[in-house]
């Protein structure tokens, strides 16, 4: 199971890669490979202000859907049309062409929030 | 928690493990969309063996074993079976079945792992004067689905399965015993049933595998595959508080001879409508989210996923009484919810026709 390093995690296997104040965020390897085959993502629309924890979008397998939370508060600024249209990058890159939205984001601070990927590591190995 | 006696080759197989119904099984092997594909364009192998199967036995086994089932069972022609149901009083269904007829005084009945303990008390409590023989003690099943099923079954197993037609069973010698095999299924499609003795299931599973027309499919494809061809599931269709004519199917009643829940049949055995639901995007209607027309909760889903074939999701949901079925509807998570999906509602025989399945 992959994780980045210098990505932060949340609980529910979001990341977020910070650059200067924008956040790429998307979903760890473990989300992915825990939901399988990846069939329908919805991201909230270009414009849109999240909360860090808060709603950020809808994320569906032939199975199950599931909730995707914001791991940073700001404004969504793009979203990644080619995971809209093939869901199945995400399966296949979770931390590269299969990221989500690119969020503004409006307190740096709040990774302190989140968990390093030493710390995501520890987590996912405890599941 | 119980296993089958495949449970290590599914293992090997690196299938991903679930609990279901208290069996360990596999969800999948490669992925459920992969497998779902595999089966309607060539053949796949299902590890089925956490069903209940029950042999009833006798000479008052028509009656007996009758008065628990929908249909009348004792103008079923031997080498036959069918899909029926055994109601509660009230009329709702307590389980799904499958009978087939052995001889004019022996059937088996096959249900549902969800419900097998449920059932058997049923049959102890009910069924008089006739032998009941727990199959499950000895007998496994694995079911060989797809459009190329045939072929492969003629050529791995070296016996003419072609003589079988739909809802039909004989009993084929394979590896040097006699067993029972159904031209019947779960997916909608071609496909056999194949009723094997505990101490050759592997051997027989790995014949099959051998072949490279055939790999493995988990419980998620079965899912998907059934969805896909309007197939109910016991437990989210199907439940006690459901009819036969609530499901669609009151043809599988027959009022010809005496069962337990006719009485209440009679007094009105209708109180919701099923609805196919057939999403405009990908986007799939999912278990208990709520089926509105004109923002008016009219109903919920019971089932939901993707369909690989069609692309888009799709669903199976009950419309509550006096409302009239429309031909579209809204699918939500909740009536202000984030999650709306627009879908077609359409008759099974058009999901059917859509997902392209053929017998």
């Amino acid at each position: 199971m992959e994780v980045r390093d210098s990505f932060f995690y949340t609980k529910e296997h979001e990341w977020v890669k910070v650059d200067e104040n924008k956040g790429i965020v998307g979903i760890t390897d473990y989300a992915s490979q825990t939901l399988g085959d990846i069939t329908f993502v919805e991201v909230a629309s270009v414009g849109k202000d999240v909360s860090q924890f808060g709603y950020l979008g809808t994320i569906e397998s032939v199975k199950a859907a599931s909730d995707i939370f914001s791991p940073v508060s700001g404004k969504v600024i793009e979203v990644n049309e080619k995971a809209t249209v093939s869901p199945e990058i995400i399966n296949t890159s979770p931390y590269t062409d299969g990221w989500l939205a690119i969020i503004e984001m409006s307190a740096s601070d709040e990774v302190k929030n989140l968990m390093t990927a030493e710390q995501y590591k520890e987590y996912i190995k405890n599941l | 928690m119980k296993t089958t006696t495949l449970y290590n080759k599914h293992v090997d197989l690196g299938a991903k493990i679930i609990d279901f119904a208290g069996f360990l099984l596999p969800l999948q092997y490669e992925g459920i969309i992969k497998e779902h594909i595999w089966c309607r364009n060539s053949c796949a192998l299902f590890d089925t063996s956490h069903m209940a199967k029950v042999v009833f036995k006798g000479t008052e086994v028509v009656s007996e074993l009758g008065k628990i089932l929908t249909i009348n069972i004792g103008n079923m022609e031997i080498g036959r079976c069918r899909y029926c149901f055994i109601l509660n009083e009230k009329g709702g269904v307590m389980d799904d079945v499958v009978i087939y007829r052995l001889s004019l005084d022996k059937y088996m009945v096959v249900s549902n792992a969800s419900t097998k303990d449920k059932i058997k008390d049923w049959y102890r409590q009910k069924i008089k004067n006739t032998e009941i023989i727990d199959a499950d003690d000895f007998l496994d099943k694995i079911d060989v689905q797809g459009p190329l099923s045939l072929d492969v079954l003629q050529d791995v197993l070296n016996a003419d399965f072609s003589i079988l037609s739909s809802y039909r069973f004989s009993i084929f010698n394979i590896l040097g015993e006699d067993n029972i095999v159904s031209y019947s299924g779960y997916t909608g499609g071609k496909g056999y049933e194949i009723y094997v003795n505990k101490e050759k299931t592997k051997s027989l599973w790995d014949m099959l595998l051998q072949d490279e027309r055939v790999k493995p499919a988990g419980l998620g494809a079965r899912d998907s595959l059934r969805l896909e061809a309007g197939l109910p599931l016991y437990g989210n269709e199907l439940d006690e508080e459901t009819t036969p004519f609530d499901a669609g199917m009151g043809r599988l009643v027959d009022p010809s001879h005496s069962f337990i829940g006719k009485e209440a049949l009679e007094q009105g055995g209708k109180r919701k409508s099923i609805v196919y639901l057939v999403s405009e995007t990908r986007q799939s209607p999912r278990h208990l989210y709520k089926i509105l027309a004109d923002n008016e909760d009219i109903g919920y889903v019971t089932s939901g996923c993707f369909s690989p074939v069609l692309q888009r999701g799709i669903g199976i949901g009950y419309i509550k009484q006096g409302i009239a079925v429309p031909e579209k509807a809204v699918v939500s998570k909740d009536v202000q919810g984030y999650v709306r999906i627009a879908c077609n509602v359409v008759p099974r025989k058009e999901l059917i026709r859509m997902a392209g399945i053929k017998r």
